[in-house]
């Protein structure tokens, strides 16, 4: 059962790289810019790192749905903040020896874990009522149902099925060296951790893995384009 | 054309990557006019990126590389192509995009790709390449009414000038009170301007760029730059905000190099010229005025002070604000060139900006564009008819429809 988990892992993960790799070679295939998306001859010219700092700060603190939702920001924020600390909580499953700043946002990180799911819960109460149904694709409520197993299942193994966290880690470690004999001495490699908690959380952040949204890795693209239309757009007219 | 072929011809890297990037958040739907009034989700802004991205994956994508390209639905992409054609092009939901994504721009990539693939423009849009070809201008109307039926007596144009009008093709043959206030107080200024001939000024090809006909864009472009460099041309005026978005931004890769003048709005060149004193308002308006932001001039270009300049400095007006206004503006309905085809939608959405006026207690509704003006004063013409509308019946009376610059010229 571990190794077969173990494929899936692979097989995940391969999926998940071809996609971003396969949508990065459809964008280098095209030039960056053509005939007629109104820039061409615009180009803004002003410092990278103070639009970089901007953009930054717009992604960090998702200001562009503050404008436009600040009910939804409050719970989408909450979320991508804790979900971050929730990931960095969990590299100490994947790195060995692990970094000291990893320890140190272990208690944040557990904090975040609790509140994850009641950030997810708050978002799809804003969709769904709020939006009155207005906002409702199936995706998304794809995304958010699979992400709240996934954080309730973790709360439920910090608290109730509490998973034997050594095994845990040489598991990972054995998937992610692809070398069990790269391992500690004394550990079995490809040995599942005990309890379907943990088998079912593993199995959906695969499925996450595969259905990962691509806004992840194109959003900071489009967020840096639009400040700098931002700034240029008073250069068209004006001098 | 296969329904096989990539989809990605027409786009940019830039827009493949919004085209990821969309979130499918939704919150565009609530500043979308066309969802506004017609509440189908099928031609949201989202939904219409999600189906294009099931082209291009459908095509291009990881299990159309390992088991070929997959058929798409003859059906799905007509319906696509109309959803596509529906839109206004106003921008709200680029305005609004929570991830920044560059509607304004990238509809009008994907009509040219549907026009590629044989499946637009539709309806009479078809017919503007045929019209532009023959008259010059979208309308199929004849040259030699392009000015004569609404030029003012009296104002002098120069053979040669610094400065250059253009009156642009919907303010010339559908909303001439616009085009002869703008000539009118170009005369009060006084300075020389000079035009184009009737027959050499033609379309600034908006029309074809917007519907995604792009085959005579840049022997358009050519004509008209060479033909305002021959006149001396430095700075080039003109008060529609379509064709002002074309010039500013789209010119220069259509001419293929830097313009050799300046584009201005008129609102712009006018407020200059207020501030200098060349044009002075010696008479006041005792009246409540609200102020339209074309789509394409404030979101477009930046454009949203210099009006509201002009508009604060006529004595007595009390000038209010439309909830959404300035970059943030709502669609009037006439954008896209989808009012030739989606006239129904256009006439609501029009009614939309008539009715928050009216709550405003406005007297008069601003406007600064040709074809808001000729779009909203079609709906405010049958506004008393519609049934439950009942309550402000009288409203043509009301809510009077005034050009910024026909306004102006009334009180200089």
């Amino acid at each position: 059962m571990g190794k077969l988990l173990a494929v899936a892992a692979y097989a995940a993960f391969t999926i998940f790289l071809l996609r971003v790799f396969m949508h990065a070679a459809l964008w280098f295939k095209r030039p960056w810019r053509t005939v007629a998306d109104g820039s061409t001859l615009e180009e803004a010219k002003f410092p990278a790192c103070q639009t970089f700092a901007a953009v930054a700060l717009e992604a960090f603190f998702l200001r562009r749905l503050l404008r436009v939702n600040p009910a939804l920001w409050i719970g989408e924020w909450v979320f991508h903040m804790s979900f971050v600390l929730v990931l960095l909580r969990h590299l100490r499953y994947f790195l060995t020896p692990v970094p000291e700043f990893i320890w140190q946002v272990q208690f944040l990180g557990r904090i975040a874990g609790y509140v994850m799911p009641f950030s997810l819960v708050y978002i799809i109460a804003v969709k769904a009522v709020a939006g009155r149904g207005r906002y409702a694709f199936t995706y998304n409520y794809f995304l958010l149902g699979a992400l709240l197993l996934i954080s309730g299942l973790g709360i439920l193994m910090s608290t109730v099925f509490h998973p034997n966290v050594v095994a845990v880690k040489q598991y990972m470690m054995s998937v992610l060296s692809l070398k069990p004999s790269a391992l500690a001495d004394g550990a079995t490699p490809w040995v599942l951790p005990d309890g379907l908690p943990f088998l079912a959380h593993f199995g959906l952040v695969l499925i996450l893995l595969v259905y990962l949204p691509t806004h992840i890795f194109a959003a900071p693209f489009t967020l840096y384009e639009a400040k700098k239309r931002e700034k240029t757009l008073g250069r068209f007219l004006h001098d | 054309m296969a329904n096989k072929e990539s989809y990605t011809r027409c786009l940019s890297a830039g827009q493949l990557v919004e085209l990821d990037a969309c979130t499918r958040c939704g919150e565009c739907l609530k500043y979308c006019p066309v969802q506004e009034v017609t509440s189908d989700k099928s031609i949201s802004p989202p939904e219409k990126i999600r189906l294009f991205r099931e082209f291009i994956a459908g095509t291009e994508g990881l299990k159309s590389r390992f088991f070929g390209a997959g058929r798409i639905d003859q059906r799905l992409l007509e319906d696509f192509a109309k959803a596509v054609y529906e839109c206004t092009t106003c921008g709200a939901c680029g305005q609004t995009c929570t991830v920044g994504i560059f509607t304004q721009r990238l509809w009008p990539m994907l009509r040219r790709e549907m026009v590629r693939r044989g499946l637009g423009p539709i309806g009479s849009q078809r017919e503007t390449p045929g019209a532009v070809s023959r008259t010059g201008n979208p309308y199929d109307r004849p040259a030699a009414e392009r000015f004569s039926p609404w030029f003012p007596a009296g104002v002098r144009v120069a053979g040669k000038a610094k400065l250059g009008y253009y009156a642009g093709c919907t303010g010339a043959y559908e909303a001439q009170p616009m085009v002869r206030g703008d000539i009118e107080v170009l005369g009060k200024i006084g300075g020389p301007f000079t035009m184009l001939d009737a027959e050499e000024e033609v379309c600034c090809g908006f029309p074809l760029f917007i519907t995604g006909q792009f085959e005579l864009l840049e022997e358009l472009v050519k004509r008209l730059v060479v033909a305002y460099v021959r006149k001396g041309v430095e700075t080039l005026v003109c008060s529609c905000p379509c064709c002002v978005n074309m010039m500013a931004r789209d010119w220069p890769s259509f001419f293929g190099a830097k313009l050799p003048f300046r584009i201005r709005h008129i609102t712009q060149y006018v407020a200059d010229a207020l501030n200098r004193g060349k044009l002075i308002i010696n008479r006041g308006i005792e009246e409540r005025l609200i102020y339209h932001d074309p789509c394409y001039l404030s979101r477009g270009v930046g454009v949203t002070e210099e009006p509201r300049a002009i508009l604060r400095r006529i004595p007595g007006a009390k000038l209010l604000e439309f909830d959404r206004h300035g970059a943030e503006s709502r669609c009037c309905g006439a954008g896209g060139a989808a009012r030739k085809v989606f006239h129904d939608n256009a006439i609501a959405i029009a009614r939309l900006a008539i009715d928050e006026a009216r709550q405003k207690g406005a007297q008069k509704l601003v406007l600064s564009c040709p074809a808001c003006y000729s779009k909203v004063g079609e709906a405010l013409s049958g506004y008393d008819k519609l049934s439950g509308y009942g309550e402000i019946e009288g409203h043509e009376r009301q809510l009077e429809l005034v050009d910024i610059m026909e306004l102006l010229s009334g009180v200089i």
